[in-house]
C-alpha cells in the first residue's frame, strides 16, 4: 500500500471522527470506524503492520484528550496485534471465522474502551455495554467482515493483472 | 485445526513491544508534555478537519436556512395578497358606507359566484334567503346601478343585470332633470329612451335613477352620457349611456334592503 493510501487511510479515521465523535455513556450504537479500520488491517496485513497502524491510529483517534493518547495507542497496538496474531491460527477461507476475530477482538476493545470511559463504574458499564457496545461491535464485525473479503479478492486480481502485463512484455 | 490454534507464530520481528514501549512513554509522561502533544495533533491535524466540516456545516445551514426564508417569503406573499384583497374590499365596503345613509337603506355585501355569461344578462351572487335577501331588491356596486334580484335560494340569488333587455331602469340626468327609460341592445353600453328632443341633455352628464319605478331608490348611478344622437328621427332622442359599473369586472355587490315606505309615493308597476 502507498504511502498516499496510507495517509488517505488516516485521513479517513480523523474525518469520521471529526463528523462523528463519541457520545458519551451509555454510547449509541454506531461503527467504530478507528477500531475497525485496525482490525481490517491486522486481518489483511498481519500483525506487524496491525500493530504499527493500531497504535497510530490510536493515537490519532484519542484527537484532543491528553489522557486518551496513552491508553488509545495501546489499545489501537493491541488490537491489530490481536486480529494479526488470530489470523495467523483461524482459517480465514470462511467468513464467518474473520467475523469472529473481529467480533471477539473488538468486543474486548470496546469493553476496555468504556471501562476507561465510565471512570469504572460497573453499572454503568453494564448499562452502556448491554445498550450500545454489544450491537456496535456486531455492526462492525459484520461491516469488517465483508470489507476484508472484498480486500482480498481485490488483491489477487491486481497482482493477475501485473504478472500478465510482464508476460506480455517479456513475450 | 487444535494444532493450528496451539502453534507458535512464526518468527518476524515484531514491533509490539515497542508500540508497548511507546504507550508506557506516553503515561508518564507529565501532563503538560501530553497536552502539548494533544495541542499539536488538534492543531496541525485536526485543524483542517474541524474547518472543513464547519464550512459544510454553516453550507447546509444557509441552504435550510435559505429554504426556510423562500417559504416565509411565499407566505408573506399570499398574506400580502389577502391584504391587499381586505384592503380594496374594506374600501368597497366604506365607499358603501358612505353612501348608503343617502339611499335609507341597508346592504348585503355579496361575492359573484357566477359572472355574467355571453349571451345571458343575469349573474349569481353568493347571498340568498339566509341573509334575508329578497325579489326585487336592487343590487349596486360602490360605482353604481348594476341590476335588481329576480330568483332567490337559501344562498344564492340570481341578478338581472342592465346587460339584459329585461331589465328598465326609470332615470334621469342628474344635471337637467331630464328623464328617461334605461335600457340595453347591444354592446357594454346602455341606451336612454323616451328624452323628448327639447330636453337638455350632454354628453359627460351623469345619469341616476329617479325612483319612480318603485324598484330602485332615488339617487344610484347609472352612467354617463356618451353620444347623444340629435338626428330628426323621431320624437325622442337617441342617447347613449357609459354605465357606471364594468360589467365584466364585477367581484363583489351590494344588495340593498328597501326601507319600509321608501316607495309608496310612487306607482309600482308603472316601471320595473
Amino acid at each position: 500500500m502507498s504511502a498516499l493510501r496510507w495517509l488517505a487511510l488516516l485521513a479517513s479515521v480523523i474525518v469520521y471522527r471529526v463528523w462523528f465523535p463519541d457520545t458519551p455513556p451509555p454510547p449509541k450504537m454506531r461503527l467504530d470506524y478507528d477500531l475497525l479500520v485496525i482490525a481490517l488491517i491486522g486481518l489483511n496485513r498481519g500483525r506487524t503492520l496491525g500493530v504499527i497502524a493500531g497504535w497510530a491510529i490510536g493515537f490519532l483517534a484519542a484527537g484532543g484528550d491528553p489522557g486518551r493518547l496513552a491508553w488509545g495507542s495501546l489499545l489501537g497496538a493491541g488490537v491489530g496485534w490481536s486480529v494479526g496474531f488470530w489470523k495467523e491460527r483461524l482459517f480465514l477461507e470462511y467468513a464467518f471465522s474473520r467475523w469472529l476475530i473481529l467480533w471477539s477482538v473488538l468486543l474486548v476493545a470496546k469493553s476496555l474502551q468504556l471501562l476507561f470511559q465510565t471512570g469504572g463504574d460497573l453499572g454503568l458499564w453494564f448499562a452502556s455495554f448491554w445498550s450500545g457496545v454489544l450491537a456496535s461491535t456486531g455492526l462492525s464485525a459484520t461491516a469488517g467482515a465483508a470489507l476484508s473479503i472484498l480486500w482480498e479478492r481485490a488483491r489477487p486480481r491486481r497482482m493477475q493483472v501485473h504478472s500478465e502485463a510482464s508476460v506480455d512484455e517479456t513475450g | 485445526m487444535w494444532r493450528r490454534l496451539l502453534s507458535r507464530p512464526s518468527a518476524r520481528p515484531t514491533v509490539l513491544p515497542w508500540a508497548v514501549f511507546l504507550s508506557l512513554l506516553l503515561f508518564v509522561l507529565g501532563e503538560g508534555a501530553r497536552l502539548g502533544l494533544s495541542e499539536t495533533l488538534v492543531r496541525f491535524v485536526y485543524a483542517p478537519f474541524f474547518a472543513l466540516h464547519n464550512r459544510i456545516s454553516a453550507g447546509a445551514d444557509v441552504f435550510t436556512e435559505n429554504q426556510h426564508l423562500k417559504e416565509r417569503v411565499a407566505a408573506l406573499e399570499v398574506e400580502g395578497q389577502r391584504l391587499r384583497e381586505e384592503g380594496l374590499e374594506n374600501a368597497r365596503l366604506r365607499r358603501l358606507m358612505e353612501f348608503a345613509p343617502s339611499w335609507r337603506a341597508r346592504a348585503v355585501a355579496a361575492e359573484v359566484v357566477g359572472p355574467l355569461a355571453p349571451g345571458s344578462g343575469t349573474l349569481w351572487i353568493g347571498a340568498g334567503s339566509r341573509r334575508l335577501v329578497q325579489v326585487n331588491w336592487p343590487v349596486v356596486t360602490e360605482d353604481g346601478l348594476v341590476g335588481r334580484v329576480i330568483d332567490v335560494s337559501t344562498d344564492l340569488s340570481r341578478v338581472r343585470t342592465l346587460w339584459d333587455r329585461l331589465l328598465r331602469v326609470a332615470a334621469y340626468d342628474q344635471r337637467s332633470r331630464a328623464a328617461g327609460i334605461i335600457g340595453w341592445e347591444s354592446g357594454l353600453h346602455l341606451e336612454m329612451s323616451y328624452v323628448t328632443r327639447a330636453a337638455d341633455v350632454a354628453v359627460g352628464d351623469t345619469i341616476i335613477s329617479s325612483g319612480w319605478g318603485g324598484i330602485f331608490p332615488k339617487g344610484l348611478t347609472v352612467g354617463t352620457v356618451a353620444n347623444v344622437d340629435t338626428v330628426e328621427t323621431g320624437d325622442f332622442l337617441e342617447i347613449e349611456i357609459t354605465p357606471a359599473v364594468r360589467p365584466d369586472r364585477l367581484e363583489a355587490v351590494f344588495v340593498i334592503r328597501p326601507v319600509p315606505g321608501e316607495f309608496d309615493n310612487v306607482n309600482p308597476g308603472v316601471l320595473p
